[in-house]
């Protein structure tokens, strides 16, 4: 035999901790029962405070709602921190309440994760276990062929688990997007109410469907919503059928939320996309480049075009 | 602007984030920084449960 029902129950355990482990570390000590806290105070894996991950992305959504595109994007972690700590957030029931959703919807993935994971190592076990039960009848040496076998299949459990990793990854991107995204909605609609004008700004890099909805067809200008036009989700719905949503528009999704200032517009801009220097003048990533420079074929590939929001000169 | 009421001893709350931003910014210049950050800090946290479960599996079947 490969594995003894002890080893495999032992294993099976170990999946279980570890995930309980990653609960508590993902999500907080509020998402975990009793008896789980329990169980991580057992292990010495217990650990106090802690946030997790969808408190700490609807902490940027509030604190960054208020911040130019701009300024936003370039606000460090550790600034963030500095920030909650200084800060006491306020949150309405209802953001209390959509907290607990999310953290519901994370919760259901890392079991989704886990689920998997202890399917995999049972039918993997039991593979192995057929393997040794075949070449022992081939009369290969019992001995050997056990260490053999579960050599073979520690590598392939490692590499079923390996592959979990862009599973995580997706979870991680698309739902702390996806909580930032809903903090700024809320704090746009608290402060400017449900009429407030908004728009999405996808990355530069953004997929094909986030550039049909939310960018004009020239593909730099941002499309202008009401906040309350936002969809909730496009869970389940075809490509096809999309719409411009409160948060991630699909997994991995980026896409950024901005309040739209009334008397502003967007312009067409170039900008440096690398670091570079035309006679004394230095320009940094994100700079906007001048016309006249544009001019210079040595500036062409070091540009590229954007839409950015400005007050209306008119 | 944001409306939180909390003010510290010496700075508003709106002092405190444009003087923690002025900071930030010129230490980086790369988009959605502390989004990207808070990724990978809980991308990290299953690479790091992956490792300890390898490590429990290993003393399992030694």
């Amino acid at each position: 035999m490969a594995l003894t029902k002890k080893q495999l129950s032992e294993i099976l355990q170990a999946i279980e901790d570890r995930f309980l482990e990653l609960r508590l570390n993902t999500l907080g000590n509020k998402a975990l029962s009793k008896k789980e806290i329990r169980r991580l105070q057992k292990m010495g894996l217990l650990k106090t405070n802690v946030k997790g991950m969808v408190v700490d992305a609807n902490n940027f959504g509030k604190l960054t709602a208020i911040l130019p595109p701009s300024k936003r994007a370039k606000i460090s972690y550790s600034d963030l921190q500095k920030l909650v700590d200084k800060i006491t957030i306020k949150r309405t029931p209802i953001e209390e309440k959509a907290i607990e959703y999310a953290t519901e919807s994370v919760g259901a993935h890392i079991q989704g994760l886990k689920d998997s994971m202890l399917k995999e190592t049972k039918s993997l076990s039991a593979a192995a276990g057929m393997t040794a039960i075949r070449r022992v009848q081939e009369e290969v040496v019992s001995n050997i062929v056990n260490r053999e076998t579960v050599s073979q299949l520690k590598t392939n459990l490692y590499h079923a688990f390996d592959n979990k990793h862009r599973d995580w990854y997706r979870v991680a991107q698309t739902e702390i997007n996806n909580t930032i995204q809903h903090a700024i909605h809320s704090k746009i609609v608290e402060d400017h109410g449900k009429d407030q004008l908004v728009y999405k700004r996808p990355n530069p890099d953004c997929c094909v469907h986030c550039r049909r909805l939310c960018l004009e067809g020239d593909g730099i200008t941002p499309k202008i919503f009401k906040v309350n036009e936002l969809a909730d989700s496009n869970f389940g719905k075809k490509a096809v059928d999309w719409e411009v949503t409160v948060g991630s528009l699909h997994p991995f999704c980026q896409c950024q939320l901005f309040p739209y200032t009334e008397g502003y517009s967007f312009k067409k801009v170039s900008v440096a996309k690398e670091p570079f220097k035309i006679g004394k003048k230095e320009f940094k990533v994100g700079e906007i480049i001048p016309t006249a420079i544009l001019k210079k074929p040595s500036v062409s590939e070091r540009i590229k075009e954007t839409a950015i929001l400005m007050r209306d000169e008119e | 602007m944001m409306r939180l009421s909390v003010r510290t001893d010496e700075q508003t709350t709106s002092e405190i984030v444009e003087d923690l931003l002025m900071k930030s910014m010129e230490k980086s210049e790369s988009r959605n920084e502390a989004q990207e950050h808070m990724v990978k800090k809980y991308s990290r946290a299953f690479d790091s449960m992956m490792s300890k479960l390898k490590e429990d599996i290993e003393g399992i079947l030694k």
